[in-house]
Order: C-alpha cells, then structure tokens, then sequence
C-alpha cells in the first residue's frame, strides 16, 4: 500500500552536485506510472468525484492555500483511493491493483484566519514487471529473466494559513515541503546458473524539495465564484540513499484558475484550468527520460440531492481532461477522465463520507490504460 | 433509500478489501513499456591471473583411496591390493561344546568384491595371491612389501575367462598356508595382483568404499561345520589410530612409468594422484566490489598419450579453505571446501585431447569478494583433482604460469559494477 512519505529532510544546497554514470531505471509496464511516477493531482474525493473541476475551492485538497478559510472550523480528513488498472501495449495486456493513501489533513481555524496542515502523495512511483530477456554476456547471447520493481514516491508536506478579507474573499499562503522515497531493485536470472550468477540490486533514492504557494477565493458578482492558486517551484534534489546527490532541479511550477456558478439553488457548477511546469524535473532524472509540461482541464457539478437524517447528500459528476508528465517516448500520455461520486453526512452532521469513482483513459501512441479508481474519503469536524 | 447506501457502502467496502491485496506486476507490456531497465556489463580478460601453479603428486594419502586399482597394463602401470587379516580366528566352535584349536583347514578362499563400472578386461585374466607379511619392515614401506611379491610366497590364485567374473570373486587359497598362519597364532596380510591375456583394469572394493575383503575357511573337514569368516584388520602401527585403519587395505603402485611432465605444465588425476594448486590475482576492484556475473577460467590442455589417453577424466574443482597462515601447500592442498561450493560443475576431458578447455567459477570469486572483511580470509585458491583420485590412470595435463603466454591459465570475467541506480 502506498502510504506517503513523512520523512522531514533538510536540503542542502551547498551539496556538491556528483553525477554518477547511474543507468536509469524508468521500467514501469503502465503508462501512468512511467518516469518519477503518476500524479494523482493531489485531490480529496470531492474534488475527484467532480472531475478535480471544485479542487481550488475545495478545503481538503492541499491545492489552493486560501480554499482551507472556506471550510470548517475544525477539520480532519483521511482518504484511500484503489485503482484497479489495465495496460495494453504491442498488442499486450497487463493488470494491476494498486492501493493508495493519498491525503491525510487537519485544519482549524482562528478568528479570520485558518491554519492546515496537510500530507498528499505528488508522484506515486509503485511498480513491479518480470520478463524474458536475452543479454550478450562475454560474446554469448544468453537467455535470462528481468525483474524490476520500485516502490513509494514524492510526498507534499503543506502547511497553509488562509485569512479572510470581508465576506467575499479569502488568501491564503502555502509552504511545502517534498519528501520522498523510492526502494527501487533490478533483478537478472539466468537459467544458466551453473555459469552465469544472477544480478541483484536494490537501491534508495531519497527525494527533498520545496515550494510556496499562495491562492485566492472570493466572490466578485453574486452566484459567481472564483478562484485562483499558484505554485512557485524552490529547489528539488535527488539523492542516493541520504548522501550523494545524483540529480537536482526544481519543483514545478502549477498556476490554476477556476470559475464556478452556483446560481441554481443547492448546486454548484465549476471548470478549472491547471497547468504544471514539471519541465522543471529536467536534470532530475537522466538525460533521455520524456517529462511533458501537463495541462489540465476539469468540469464538474455538485447537487444535493435526497435528505437523509436531515442532512443533504451530496451528488456529484466530472469530467477530467490533463496530460501526465512522463512517458515513454517524446508522445504525451493524454488521460481523460470521468467521475462520479456521493457525500453522505454521518454523526449528525459532524463527518462526511465521500465516495467517489472515476473511470481513466489514458492513451499514447502504441498504448492505452484504463483505470478503475474507488475513492473513499472520511472528514470529522471535531 | 439507508439501505441503498448500506448497499453502496457494502460495495465500496469490499473493493477497497480486494485493493488491499495489490497486484503491481505489469511484466505483459514490458519490454514495450519497459524502457531502459538494463545496467552496463563489463568484460575483461584477465592474463595471467595466477600467482603461480604446483602439482602434489600422493593424493589421497595411502589407504583412503575409493577403492584398490587391480591394473596391470604392459610397461605403463601396473597396481597391487595390500589386504591385512591382522587377528585370525585360531579355534573353531563345536556345537554343545566348547571351542577348539585349529589343526586342520579346509576350503580357505579370499572374498574380493569389485566395482565393474570401469572395468578394462581381457579374454582371460588370473588372480595372483601372495603372502606379503614382513614382520621387520616399516608399515608404510612400498618396497618392502612389493619385494614380497615372489613365486615363493604364492599362496593363491585363480585363472578365469572375462566372462565368468562376477561382482563378487572367491580366490582359492592354500589351506597349508593357512594353517601355518593360525597354528603359529600369525597374521596373513595378503597381496593381490592381477594380470591377463591384455591390458587388465578393475576395482576392488575396500574398506573406504563400504566393503572390507574377507577371508573364509573352514577349521574341521567336515560338511556341516561352517566356515569361519575374518574381515580385514590391521593392527600395526600401534598408537597410529588413522594410519593404522589406513593401512586395513590399500592400494599398492609396483609400475607407473607415465613420461615426465613438462616443467611448463601442472598435471591432474595419474597414480599416484596428482593435484594442482592454483592461486589467483584477482583485481579486488573487480572481486571486492562489483557483482560477478560471469567468470571463466581458460586451461591449455597438453596431450598425454597414455593411460587410457582417451578415458574420460573428471576434474573436480575445489575451493581451498586453508588460510595464509598455512604456507605447506601439499597440506593446504588437502584442506578443501566441497566440490560444488562456488564452481559448480566439474570438466570432463580426456587426457589425450588438446585445446583450451573451460572451468566457470563465477561463484566462487563472489564468494572471494564477499570474504575480503574477513581478518585471515583464506587464500585465493583453486585444487584441481580427479575424480577417480589414484584409482583411475587418467592423467591430464594443462600449460601453466611459467608456459608461453598464448598458452597460461587465463580468466575472462563478466561484472556489473556496483552503480548507483534508480533514478528514471
């Protein structure tokens, strides 16, 4: 299970940058998760059960500091998001199941200001492939079996205090701090054992960055709602183990708008516009490893719906447009998305059970994936 | 419409069970979407990679061969079997009664039980019994009982055809002979020798092999007395317990006129057994810290045109495990990890073949590696031996680190070094 890293780094700029000749190691077997892993997009189930289309405004996702004033006065919020997928490349197919703990989060409030604190995976960089493979060894084309495997990923330690600015408008102001982990083995076993040896290695790579961000929700005309984040990128180094640097660069850049109507009584309509600069990866990874600037494009609605012990359900659709950032050729993978999903008022209105799903096609030349994805999400207002 | 959640929870709840259980292994679609998973492998041919080479000759020490080679090959070799019936039965049991001394002996024959999966066997072949006793010599002395060897002492002997020899064969003895033994209260310590119509070659079993020569006559002439049985016993050199189990049988080596080695070559298997020892100079950058994927140590085989030149020969590869504190090679030469541990087959060659022959021991220079934290780690040593250790003629010849250079021991190694990975 993928559970985020929490491990607090201090990054040293003043290391010495040493670049070893490292063979790289981009084998996934799934197009989501090719080059430092799948970006989830950092969103609760709320926002995923709209298509990410409400994550600006949403308090539980750790995008938009200033959305956290939004919420309530006191929040806890856990989530857990499967994804069952299916990968086809050069007329193959592959099935995995992941399980993801993508976001933990608590918030409270003081006066005009709220004050959160926030654990979200970034890139999630899980895998494990097997194959048949020859290899010429000494002048002997020699039959063998590969094995690869990586686990864990980028986690974004937010923390973020959001003020309000009369009734219409809230800032806020986001530092984060990005850890990470990747356990990571390559394998080759040679039938042959008598006179080839197997090859194994196992190997950490530690992950330490930092950003800002700040973001702004307000209310400029009636029923018209906008808001606005950005991200700005500071300095993102990879390290064998804890020790030597073997690449740096920065933490991308992301710059969001969203525009949402709620003029319909008990409803909400919005679109959002995202952008990521994870061209500023380059120089983390190894030269030849494809990373795409990703744009992201949502829409979704969130209704009520039924009442059930006085309280409203929540009734909620999407639709998700982006492209992810790695991929195995110069191509970008496209991912489309559509989403679904319910909140259910529990504890006499003190917690919110979010469930969501969401149906993921991503496509590239020479391969698709589908991707079941159950998210669960879990709010206490203590 | 609670129940319809009920529902929905149920569903959400058992798919979030089934995705505990993660299925990450994606390996259909790889190669495809599997760029880039390999690591650099070196090559190199290390030349010379040893220190330096010498041959032993005695190996195994005498009586701890797996068996006692009966040969007799014209002018090339020639093998004895040494049996030692140190403790005789003197009396003879009587039913109802008590037992009685021995003055007659009737029937007396020498049990030997042979091996015949490597049999060379004339038309006809004869055994040959001799009385070998010599009460004044040393025990471990090759002449003196080969000098005992004489028509005078002949006790025994049998004449048969190839194909009336069994795996088990009862050799008529003199029942006087015997007597004499057992009234005189004696031993019989008995030689063996073989000869035939050809070039004669077979196994006795011995006491190393589960099979100790037995002596049987009966005490009484008589047809319903049974004979008595006496198992190989020595019971010299006192206080030599090893030496002294060593010597119940053993093999006896009267020719072995094999042509010298070459100064420029080690030699392998022959009779007496030879070994070779061989130390390494490995690079330790390579051994100590990189992983080995394949090492392969070349041998230039020299043709030996006799004994069985093309008998196969299996050479088994052993690591040596005395450390440097031990500098007598010949005992460094016995102090042996078990074939199989690090180098994984043996070479099979026969002694009249030539070319470059293979021994793949990737294994085995791992474990090197894997010994250098070690505070006396053992030697980076190699015994080369044959399997049939000083019961089999096969001798085989290899060039060694004082031969041309075209022609030394080489090793070609295969390694990934130790990289940092990972990083996509």
């Amino acid at each position: 299970m993928r559970v985020p890293s929490f491990v607090s780094r201090s990054v040293s700029r003043a290391a010495v940058l040493v670049v070893l000749a490292a063979p790289a190691m981009r084998a996934q077997g799934a197009l989501s998760v090719q080059g430092f892993g799948y970006p989830g997009g950092q969103l609760s189930t709320r926002s995923l059960a709209t298509g990410g289309a409400l994550a600006d405004f949403d308090p539980q996702s750790p995008v938009n500091p200033a959305s956290i004033g939004s919420g309530a006065r006191a929040l806890v919020y856990v989530q857990y998001d499967p994804e069952f997928r299916t990968s086809t490349a050069g007329g193959a197919t592959s099935k995995s199941t992941v399980a993801r703990f993508p976001m933990f989060g608590i918030s409270t409030r003081a006066g005009a200001a709220t004050f959160a604190l926030s654990f979200s995976s970034y890139l999630d960089r899980t895998w494990s492939n097997s194959y048949a493979d020859t290899i010429n060894i000494s002048g002997t084309r020699v039959p063998s079996l590969v094995g690869a495997a990586s686990s864990g990923g980028i986690t974004d330690v937010r923390g973020a205090v959001a003020y309000a600015i009369g009734d219409r408008f809230v800032v806020g102001l986001g530092v984060h701090v990005f850890p990470g982990r990747n356990n990571t083995s390559i394998a080759r076993e040679f039938p042959d054992s008598a006179s080839f040896g197997g090859f194994n290695q196992s190997g950490e790579i530690t992950y330490g960055g930092t950003a800002l961000s700040l973001g702004v929700v307000g209310t400029p005309i009636e029923h018209i709602n906008i808001a606005a984040s950005a991200r700005f990128g500071g300095a993102l180094d990879v390290r064998q183990g804890d020790s030597t640097v073997l690449g740096s660069a920065r933490i991308p850049g992301r710059y969001g708008i969203t525009v949402g109507y709620d003029g319909i009584a008990g409803s909400t309509f919005s679109f959002r516009y995202n952008t990521e600069k994870f061209s500023a990866l380059k120089g983390l990874g190894t030269p030849g490893l494809p990373i795409h600037d990703a744009t992201e494009m949502a829409f979704g609605a969130e209704v009520s719906g039924p009442k059930m012990n006085n309280s409203e359900l929540a009734i909620r659709a999407g639709v998700r447009q982006r492209d992810l950032p790695f991929s195995v050729s110069t191509a970008t993978v496209k991912e489309l998305m559509y989403t679904g999903g319910l909140g259910i008022p529990v504890a006499g209105g003190k917690g919110m059970l979010d469930l969501g799903l969401a149906r993921a096609n991503r496509t590239v030349i020479g391969g698709t994936e589908q991707g079941w994805i159950v998210s669960v999400g879990l709010s206490i207002r203590p | 419409m609670i129940r319809r959640l009920f529902v929905l929870l149920a569903v959400v709840l058992a798919t979030g069970i089934a995705a505990c259980g993660e299925t990450l292994n994606t390996s259909n679609t790889c190669p495809v979407l599997c760029p880039s998973q390999d690591v650099t492998v070196h090559d190199t041919v290390l030349s010379p990679v040893l220190v330096f080479d010498s041959t032993f000759i005695g190996y195994p020490d005498r009586g701890n061969e797996l068996g006692m080679l009966l040969a007799t090959r014209g002018d090339t070799l020639e093998t004895r079997a040494i049996m030692r019936f140190d403790s005789l039965v003197y009396f003879y049991p009587v039913l109802g009664d008590t037992a009685r001394a021995i003055v007659t002996v009737d029937s007396s024959t020498l049990k030997l039980v042979f091996d015949r999966t490597k049999v060379t066997l004339p038309a006809t072949l004869r055994f040959e019994v001799y009385d070998v006793d010599d009460s004044t010599a040393a025990d471990t002395s090759s002449a003196a009982v080969l000098a005992k060897f004489t028509p005078a002492r002949r006790i025994g002997g049998i004449t048969l055809l190839r194909d009336s020899l069994q795996d088990t064969l009862l050799v008529p003895l003199s029942d006087s002979a015997m007597l004499a033994k057992v009234t005189a209260h004696g031993r019989l310590r008995i030689g063996v020798r073989v000869d035939g119509s050809g070039p004669v070659s077979l196994l006795a079993k011995s006491t190393e092999t589960g099979w100790t020569a037995q002596v049987r006559f009966k005490g009484v002439r008589d047809t319903i007395t049974a004979a008595l049985v006496v198992s190989a016993y020595s019971s010299t050199p006192t206080g030599e317990t090893d030496l002294k189990t060593s010597l119940t049988d053993y093999q006896l080596v009267a020719k072995y006129r094999m042509p010298p080695s070459p100064s420029n070559t080690m030699a392998i298997g022959g009779i007496p057994g030879r070994r070779t020892y061989l130390r390494f100079d490995l690079p330790r950058r390579i051994t100590d810290s990189t992983t080995i994927v394949r090492a392969t140590l070349w041998l230039t085989q020299v043709r030996v045109p006799f004994g069985g030149a093309m008998d196969t020969v299996t050479i088994k590869t052993h690591p040596v495990l005395a450390s440097p504190l031990v500098t007598d090679l010949r005992r460094a030469a016995t102090i042996l990890g078990s074939t199989g541990v690090g180098i994984y087959d043996s070479l099979m060659v026969a002694p009249g073949d030539t070319g470059v022959k293979a021994i793949e021991m990737y294994g085995l220079v791992r474990l090197w590696g894997n010994q250098a934290s070690l505070l006396a780690p053992p030697t980076r040593s190699i015994v080369l031996r044959s399997e049939w250790e000083s019961i089999s003629a096969g001798e085989v010849r290899f060039y060694g680190t004082n031969a041309p250079l075209a022609l030394r021991p080489t090793m070609r190694i295969t390694y990934i070094p130790r990289v940092t990975f990972g990083v996509p």
